[in-house]
């Protein structure tokens, strides 16, 4: 048996580990009263530490955590608003157009034939249908690559 | 305390699913690590509208980075690190000292050993007088464990309260497992003497 007092850190070795000590550190702290007092602060010590309440957040941080990352999806996407208004703003200016010069525009089409003027309205038809077919095709394409 | 450097297949599971954009998933993983992060978090930091700021940085650095998680460790020791760094970072911004001040800690008091003793033989018999005793260390405890510097106060926690092994800690902090050990050796014996020396007279 060692006749030194133990110094602290072996003291709280003892206290932790206890049996797994060195076994001279165990005899003398066994047969030392001012070191089995030191280990018996220490034991209470621990104890102590061990029943501290948990601290917690007076808020919910799971809650506030998940509304950052998971962001509600918008009941329109911005390129719906977009187009919905530049229908908006066109029909608005076609109004405008008509409204000013309606004569004029229907003193063009009082001199031709129903033929002619159903020949244009048909040709009009059939490029604005080219177009949106070509439009759908190229929008199939972009979300294919988008996809893989 | 054994060493607990591997991770669960719960964890695995857990990740991938968050990573899959499962809200449920992300909700169990911020449950199973908050009282973890709150720990550090308010052992780290003082005030309390910082706490509340980098409680939720912690949670969204977590999820950013989720995939970049290599299952070297539990998940709940990874997102420790998280908060830890991210504590420390803050004392960083804030220009604040965290491991310079250690070797002012370092203090000794005398103390009457024998009379101390005595009364702890005395009341080691008396189960309600122990009880009263432990309350009365308890409370102040908590007075002498907040004026430990916050890396000591974080150490103690972590191995008194969270049950982390030596390894987890160190992992958590970054530091080697025997500075660990040691810089928990030292603030067990501040711990003790400044009991020691500012309650005699209450405790005994």
């Amino acid at each position: 048996m060692i006749n030194k007092h133990v110094d602290d850190t072996n003291i709280q070795r003892y206290v932790l580990q206890n049996l797994n000590c060195d076994i001279e550190i165990i005899e003398h702290i066994q047969h030392c009263d001012i070191c089995k007092i030191k280990a018996e602060q220490y034991r209470l010590l621990m104890a102590g530490i061990k029943q501290q309440e948990k601290p917690s957040f007076d808020f919910n941080l799971s809650e506030l955590v998940l509304a950052q990352i998971v962001k509600p999806k918008p009941k329109y996407s911005l390129l719906m608003i977009v187009v919905y208004l530049l229908v908006f703003v066109g029909l608005i200016s076609f109004g405008i157009v008509f409204s000013q010069f309606r004569i004029s525009i229907l003193n063009v089409f009082a001199g031709s034939s129903v033929l002619m003027i159903t020949m244009v309205f048909l040709t009009v038809l059939s490029i604005s249908l080219f177009q949106l077919v070509d439009f759908i095709k190229k929008y199939q394409l972009k979300m294919d690559a988008l996809n893989y | 305390m054994e060493n607990k450097r591997e991770n669960s297949p719960a964890d695995r599971k857990l990740v991938e699913k968050a990573l899959r954009g499962d809200t449920n998933a992300l909700n169990t993983i911020i449950k199973n690590t908050e009282g973890l992060v709150t720990q550090i978090i308010f052992k780290m930091i003082s005030n309390i509208e910082d706490r509340k700021d980098i409680a939720q940085d912690v949670y969204l650095k977590t999820f950013q980075n989720l995939n970049n998680f290599k299952f070297q460790s539990k998940l709940s020791t990874w997102i420790g690190q998280i908060t830890f760094n991210t504590c420390y970072s803050y004392f960083e911004k804030k220009k604040l000292i965290l491991p310079d001040n250690i070797k002012n800690e370092k203090e000794t008091y005398e103390e009457p050993l024998e009379i101390i003793g005595n009364k702890l033989i005395d009341i080691s018999t008396n189960e309600t007088e122990i009880h009263v005793f432990q309350k009365e260390l308890s409370d102040i405890l908590n007075t002498e464990i907040d004026k430990l510097l916050p890396l000591y106060r974080t150490l103690i926690t972590l191995y008194h309260n969270e049950d982390l092994s030596y390894t987890e800690i160190a992992q958590i902090t970054g530091l080697p497992d025997g500075t660990v050990k040691n810089y928990l050796f030292r603030a067990r014996k501040i711990l003790r003497d400044r009991i020691l020396h500012n309650y005699k007279n209450e405790l005994l």
